[in-house]
């Protein structure tokens, strides 16, 4: 299928008075049409300045992209103006925050937020976009949508924002959206809702999804296929099932098992990940995760691994694949 | 891309030390207050706001010493005397030698400022903290109360003060603080009700700490930054405040001088030319605000803690 | 004096003896805007060395009762019980004494260190406080409190902000324990963290409890995660509580239509049984705790909602042995012969 979007060896580093912190460090990926792609990682690991850089949402300076390039639909984003940006965000591509409080308008009506970009990216009348607005608002489950149309941000419920959010984001049917934690800040019940909402709306519309989360279980219902980020790198990709039922990362099957499951026996120890990510204002030479990965070898220590192919287009990081690393390998598949 | 050439077996045999370093600390310790420092040392304009101000502590101190001269002594034979290699910033109407009243002023003004913010400093922190930390009603209370003093127009309460109390050092410090710690006391309070609500206070009171072991361990060092910015910042406003009452004539009485009276005796001679009695006096009441000014917006923006990291 | 953390006694008749009795207990917050019942009427007990788990959304209530429990905030009305000693009605140096046995764990882990002081300072505070012990004794005890979280001895000189969040939050751990309570109010307590973190403090919890006999209130709204850790489970819900069982009965027989939307509501993290789930979506969101609806608080989102959820209030019965719930479904008297069935 064709490639919406292709992330090829990105580098963004940000530029602080300690020194440069070197945020993205090569990572590849894409996003094929209609299909939703998770970003996975603990917070510092990159997903989010991954995500706003498709947007070029971050600040030059002290934002710097050093290289590789992001096209979508086979144009490169870095390339392209401020302005042009401005017609591709919420035209070609929406996004959706983790807290919709900050990003949506606190002084202007929600329903002005939706036809603004109506008017803009689609040249539609006033009356137009105003009814298209409400349509927008009722598709994503907001009842009484006239009214709503009317109302300021601060009236509506943390749900009801995120799904007005999404109304914005959706109101131009881009191809790709962008899902920054969509549901972090929400409760369980709501989040459920935002998750089916986005899920039908795809259905309906075709669009096609980057989600952003932490949340494994987020992943598990929503996503095609996952990126593992670790450290600012990809550690691991492969569609939902070879991530979850095959990983081949050492990172991603720690994080797999440091979440309990329902099925597990109370108070069977957790397999947590020992010590913390590393400081990126200075990457280790080797293999990032080698000071927490209980699988280590010396050859982590000093080379790092590229990504491998392991077979049906699943992708790892790891020095356990190499051919002189049989032994060791056993030990991991188990 | 590492060369696949020099992977050898050996390299692949496991290692076991790689998690003893997993809960070192790379970056070294630094201390808030140690942070802070850093941060205001890169800020040029503010270190040189501080070298102004040590070096006019500095001759505050021994200024008045060194040209042989004392402040109080006239000498109509050479009186209106320009800046020579005599008297080095001349000599006033009264034949007195500007160079050490300078000095003798700066210790007056200075002292003023200091007062005056010192005052203000502990006026507002014990109002503005009992009125935050107690809250609800006690806290209306005190604040419309701050706010009533706030409208009595200044001016007027200290032309009435001078009236009273008859003019002097005395009466310029509490006319400067009558209501200058209001504004104080309101930072304060605002501080205090923003840090009580802090989860290390609600851990320490889980912990058995009472009112005052609150606010001396917790809250208190946590309003020192924005209060200390305050501070600096009500220095440079109190001197100025004192040249214009002096200026007005308010001032402190003869012999003594500050920098006000002095600009307010060159009124006289700057009819017949001597511009530099004015100048020298005003030069250095400018001097002295641009430093404390520049020290505490640079003090700031070292405390900001968005600035961090 | 002996450096060694308190004993814990022989492990018999664990979980028989009452250790925390919460009775009736209401707080209010009185704002501009009116009253915020913010706890409305909970009365559970805590048994010695359990973990109570605490679940429910923002805005239940739920920290605001582990506060009030505490007496960080005043209660309204009604009674807390430990160890048959009134918390609310202790004196100021009753209260003291009691501090030291009931102690708590925040959710920020930014939020709850005093950025001004050291690790030592921060952990000292509670040593100092009770005056438990000084000197080179006192620096002993920290660092073997750091030891006991797993953090390094040498951290004892460095400021909150060089810690991660994980590590930060084993400091707090640290600070609770170093007054050798019996009971902590665990607040959210990995809800900041990253998930390979969160394991790591969630075992550190399980091992401190072990190793020395303590009771948890463990709230929290991950509900995987309070399986994991908790003997019962309460589910709250706009300041009352919904359903309280023993926490695998609770997760394999939901009662209360509340719970069994937000079980159905968890995402798995295993896409084979996220493809074949069938979700309770609820409608609408949790009403505002100033105005909750009257009768059955839930009953404006649930798919089960009857005439008599608006007019009375549910009654909390066991209606299994140490299975209670606060729903019409299961009262005879409403329903009569439609009462749901009990498994």
């Amino acid at each position: 299928m064709e490639n919406i979007l292709e992330v090829r060896d990105l580098h963004i580093s940000f530029h602080t008075y300690a020194g440069e912190v070197k945020a993205v460090r090569g990572i590849n990926f894409e996003v094929k049409k209609g299909e939703t792609v998770g970003i996975v990682g603990e917070s510092g690991c990159g997903k989010s300045v991954t995500a706003q850089s498709i947007m070029k949402l971050l600040p030059q300076p002290p934002t710097q992209y050093k290289q590789g390039s992001i096209l979508f639909s086979g144009q490169d984003l870095l390339k392209k103006s401020e302005k042009e940006m401005q017609k591709i965000r919420g035209n070609d591509i929406g996004m959706i925050f983790q807290d919709p409080m900050t990003s949506l308008n606190p002084t202007m009506k929600t329903g002005r937020q939706i036809t603004e970009s109506l008017i803009k990216h689609q040249g539609m009348s006033a009356g137009e976009a105003h009814k298209q607005a409400i349509e927008l608002l009722k598709m994503v489950g907001i009842p009484q949508p006239d009214k709503r149309a009317n109302q300021y941000p601060h009236e509506f419920s943390g749900g009801m924002r995120q799904r007005a959010m999404i109304a914005i984001a959706l109101a131009c049917r881009p191809k790709l959206l962008i899902a920054d934690e969509p549901t972090t800040a929400l409760d369980v019940t709501i989040q459920a809702q935002i998750l089916e909402l986005m899920k039908e709306l795809q259905a309906k519309t075709g669009t096609s999804i980057i989600i952003i989360t932490h949340d494994l279980g987020v992943v598990a219902d929503m996503c095609d296929r996952v990126v593992v980020m670790y450290a600012g790198e990809v550690a691991e990709t492969g569609t939902v099932d070879q991530i979850f039922y095959q990983p081949q990362h050492p990172y991603t099957k720690g994080l797999l098992k440091s979440v309990p499951r329902l099925d597990m026996r109370r108070n069977e120890p957790l397999a947590p990940i020992i010590g913390t990510p590393p400081d990126l204002l200075h990457p280790p030479v080797g293999c990032p995760f080698f000071a927490r990965c209980e699988y280590a070898m010396e050859v982590c220590r000093s080379h790092k691994p590229e990504l491998e192919e392991m077979g049906g287009n699943h992708q790892a990081a790891c020095w356990l694949h190499h051919p002189l690393a049989s032994n060791r390998k056993e030990g991991f598949a188990q | 891309m590492q060369p696949e050439t020099r992977l050898t077996a050996d390299m692949f045999r496991p290692v076991t030390d790689n998690f003893k370093d997993a809960e070192t600390i790379g970056r070294p310790s630094i201390s808030y207050w140690a942070d802070v420092w850093r941060r205001l040392r890169m800020n040029k304009l503010a270190m040189v706001g501080l070298v102004v101000i040590i070096l006019l502590v500095l001759m505050a101190i021994i200024g008045p010493m060194i040209s042989g001269y004392t402040y109080y002594k006239q000498d109509f034979t050479s009186k209106n005397l320009q800046p020579s290699a005599e008297h080095w910033f001349g000599t006033d109407s009264s034949g007195r030698d500007m160079f050490t009243r300078i000095w003798f002023g700066a210790r007056i003004s200075l002292f003023i400022g200091v007062a005056a913010a010192f005052i203000d400093f502990v006026l507002g922190v014990i109002y503005g903290g009992i009125s935050g930390l107690k809250g609800g009603r006690v806290d209306n209370i005190m604040m419309r109360i701050a706010e009533v003093l706030y409208g009595i127009p200044y001016l007027l309460m200290v032309i009435l003060l001078m009236v009273v109390m008859g003019p002097g050092l005395l009466t310029i410090i509490i006319a400067m603080t009558i209501t200058g710690w209001i504004p104080m006391a309101r930072l304060v309070r605002g501080q205090v009700l923003q840090l009580k609500e802090q989860e290390y206070v609600h851990a320490a009171t889980a912990l058995g700490a009472d009112t005052k072991w609150i606010l001396m361990k917790h809250i208190i060092p946590n309003t020192m930054g924005p209060i200390l910015v305050n501070v600096t910042l009500t220095v440079p406003t109190a001197i100025f405040a004192e040249a214009t009452l002096s200026f007005l004539g308010l001032g402190i009485p003869a012999p003594r001088a500050s920098w006000g009276t002095m600009a307010n005796d060159a009124l006289v001679s700057l009819l017949i030319g001597n511009v530099y009695q004015l100048f020298i006096p005003g030069f250095f009441i400018s001097l002295t605000m641009f430093a404390f000014n520049v020290l505490g917006d640079g003090m700031r923006d070292a405390l900001d803690p968005r600035m961090r990291k | 004096m002996k450096l060694t953390l308190r004993e814990a006694p022989a492990k018999k008749d664990k979980k028989q003896d009452t250790l925390l009795q919460v009775r009736n207990l209401k707080k209010y917050f009185h704002t501009s805007g009116g009253t915020v019942k913010a706890v409305s009427d909970v009365t559970f007990d805590i048994k010695v060395g359990e973990t109570l788990g605490i679940v429910g959304e923002s805005g239940c209530g739920k920290s605001t009762m582990g506060r009030t429990i505490l007496r960080l905030y005043d209660a309204t009305e009604g009674e807390v019980l430990f160890e048959d000693k009134n918390v609310h009605k202790a004196s100021t140096r009753e209260l003291k004494k009691l501090r030291r046995d009931m102690q708590m764990i925040f959710q920020d882990p930014y939020a709850s260190l005093n950025p001004r002081m050291t690790i030592g300072e921060i952990i000292g505070e509670a040593i100092d406080l009770h005056k438990l012990a000084s000197g080179a004794k006192r620096k002993a005890r920290i660092q073997e409190l750091l030891t006991l979280v797993g953090l390094k001895p040498e951290h004892i000189n460095r400021f909150p902000h060089e810690f991660s969040g994980g590590q930060r939050q084993r400091i707090g751990i640290a600070r609770a324990l170093a007054v050798e309570p019996k009971f902590i109010v665990c607040d959210e307590p990995i809800s900041a963290l990253d998930v390979s973190i969160q394991a790591q403090v969630i075992n550190l919890l399980s091992d401190l409890q072990d190793k020395m006999e303590l009771t948890y209130l463990f709230i929290a709204h991950d509900l995987s995660m309070v399986k994991h850790i908790s003997d019962r489970v309460a589910v709250m819900y706009l300041g009352k509580i919904a359903e309280l069982s023993e926490s695998e009965e609770l997760y394999a027989n939901p009662l209360h239509p509340y719970t069994e939307a937000l079980l159905s509501a968890i995402p798995i993290p295993d896409p084979e049984v996220e493809r074949k789930r069938q979700r309770i979506v609820l409608k609408g969101d949790v009403p505002s705790p100033m105005n909750p609806p009257s009768g059955c608080h839930f009953r404006t989102r649930c798919p089960y909602a009857m005439e008599s959820c608006t007019k009375i209030d549910p009654v909390w019965q066991e209606v299994k042995p140490d299975h209670f719930v606060a729903c019409h479904l299961y009262n005879k008297d409403i329903m009569g012969a439609d009462v749901r069935k009990i498994r």
